[in-house]
């Protein structure tokens, strides 16, 4: 059957294709019936593709959050490696927790349907996220060299944009706390932390905001001088 | 695109050299109060060794922390650029050097226009500080300390403070050191009294 343009132009738009068909050849398009199955197989595969994939995705994604909370971030492990190789030996893992602004978050929510202490709300504001990490060298009876430790940690941190606050060393006892080097005063805290106490390692992180920290040290300080009072608490 | 390039690559080039220009003045003039003592390295053997390096950002925060509850130390740290303080324990092996950079710092020191103003020497005690002003404005103040055969002390606070107000900085950032060398400046302040009435 053969139509003139006429009569062509008169049919449905989703026809055209078949009307339009030069004379003797098969028609390029569908009929209506057919394109909705089609429609309906492309809609019904991709459903699939993406359950499956979901189902694959999932456990993988719910193992690497899992993973994640073990994992320490890359400050601390770079901390942590400077540390380590100026003072080689076996170092057992003893601790490493790793809590991200996710899980904060899940904690502040959750929190918010009971009531907490003010200074307990405020310090889970203020914390963004953080990492702890604590070993124990055994089976070494090397001397640690403090300067060698000192000069690899700060250059290590120094690469990540991060600069010494604090370095002491008295006896068998190392502390070095390092903050970044674009700090915002006004916005957000970061601290990296290393503690060697003989063959007890721990390194730490956290970062927060800085308004939140002001808030939690106003709330427990209630109009005590807060620097005098800050680093009591600290020495407790 | 070439000609656009051709017309653009002054700009860009000029741009760069005024900004590197900027960048080295600024650099140069940021903190005419700052010391560079060189690097310290832990006594070996087990002694003491405290290295403190409190930032502007560090000290904002902490005048923000004071502010309601204190508002004059808060005005006092916001005229306050950096708090270096090293204190390095004394031995056999590093005594002879430290004793020869401690005299180093003093010799550039006097040599860059910083005023000696206090000089304490009893005992096995030597301290000595200086004030580096700029039209009646204190731009640094700066203590080098031998503590006998104990420790050497080393601290410049860069910033807007008189070297009796330190002993309050050191108790505030609880730096030992720093408190100490406060008290000394007091000290020396008051016998200069006495001694001028």
């Amino acid at each position: 059957m053969t139509l003139s343009p006429t009569d062509a132009a008169s049919l449905p738009r989703f026809l055209n294709g078949v009307a339009a068909a030069p004379a003797g050849q098969a028609p390029a398009g569908v009929s209506p019936a057919a394109n909705t199955a089609q429609r309906q197989k492309f809609w019904l595969v991709t459903c699939y593709l993406l359950l499956v994939l979901g189902l694959f995705c999932l456990p993988l994604l719910g193992a690497l959050g899992i993973a994640s909370y073990f994992r320490l971030s890359s400050e601390t492990r770079a901390l942590r490696s400077s540390v380590m190789e100026s003072l080689p030996g076996h170092w057992d893992k003893q601790v490493a927790v790793n809590v991200g602004g996710f899980t904060l978050g899940l904690a502040r929510f959750g929190t918010s349907f009971f009531h907490l202490p003010p200074e307990a709300t405020a310090a889970l504001q203020c914390l963004d996220g953080g990492d702890v990490g604590v070993y124990q060298l055994r089976g070494s009876s090397a001397t640690a060299n403090y300067s060698a430790m000192l000069a690899s940690a700060d250059q290590s941190m120094q690469r990540r944009g991060w600069e010494r606050m604090v370095g002491v060393v008295e006896g068998r006892q190392f502390v070095a706390v390092y903050l970044p080097r674009n700090l915002s005063a006004t916005k957000r805290i970061e601290c990296c932390v290393v503690v060697l106490d003989g063959h007890d390692l721990v390194v730490a992180s956290a970062h927060g905001k800085a308004e939140a920290l002001l808030a939690l040290v106003r709330t427990a300080t209630k109009g005590e001088p807060v620097l005098g009072r800050l680093h009591g608490l600290a020495e407790r | 695109m070439k000609i656009i390039m051709k017309r653009l690559m002054p700009w860009m080039i000029g741009t760069a050299t005024l900004w590197a220009a900027t960048s080295l003045v600024l650099a140069a003039e940021e903190l005419p109060g700052k010391v560079d003592f060189g690097a310290f390295s832990p006594p070996k053997g087990g002694g003491q060794f405290v290295e403190v390096n409190v930032t502007s950002a560090v000290i904002n925060l902490a005048a923000r922390f004071v502010e309601k509850d204190e508002p004059d130390v808060a005005k006092i740290l916001g005229n306050l650029k950096q708090v270096t303080v090293n204190v390095i324990g004394l031995n056999d092996e590093n005594r002879d050097e430290l004793h020869k950079r401690a005299q180093n710092i003093r010799t550039d020191l006097a040599g860059k226009g910083w005023e000696r103003i206090v000089t304490v020497q009893e005992k096995d005690q030597d301290v000595s500080i200086y004030l580096k002003m700029a039209d009646s404005t204190i731009q640094g103040v700066t203590a080098v300390v031998l503590d006998g055969k104990q420790d050497a002390v080393f601290a410049n606070v860069v910033g807007d403070i008189k070297p009796e107000q330190l002993a309050m900085l050191g108790e505030k950032f609880h730096i030992d050191p720093l408190k100490k060398i406060g008290l000394t400046a007091q000290k020396s302040e008051a016998k200069a009294e006495e001694n001028a009435k």
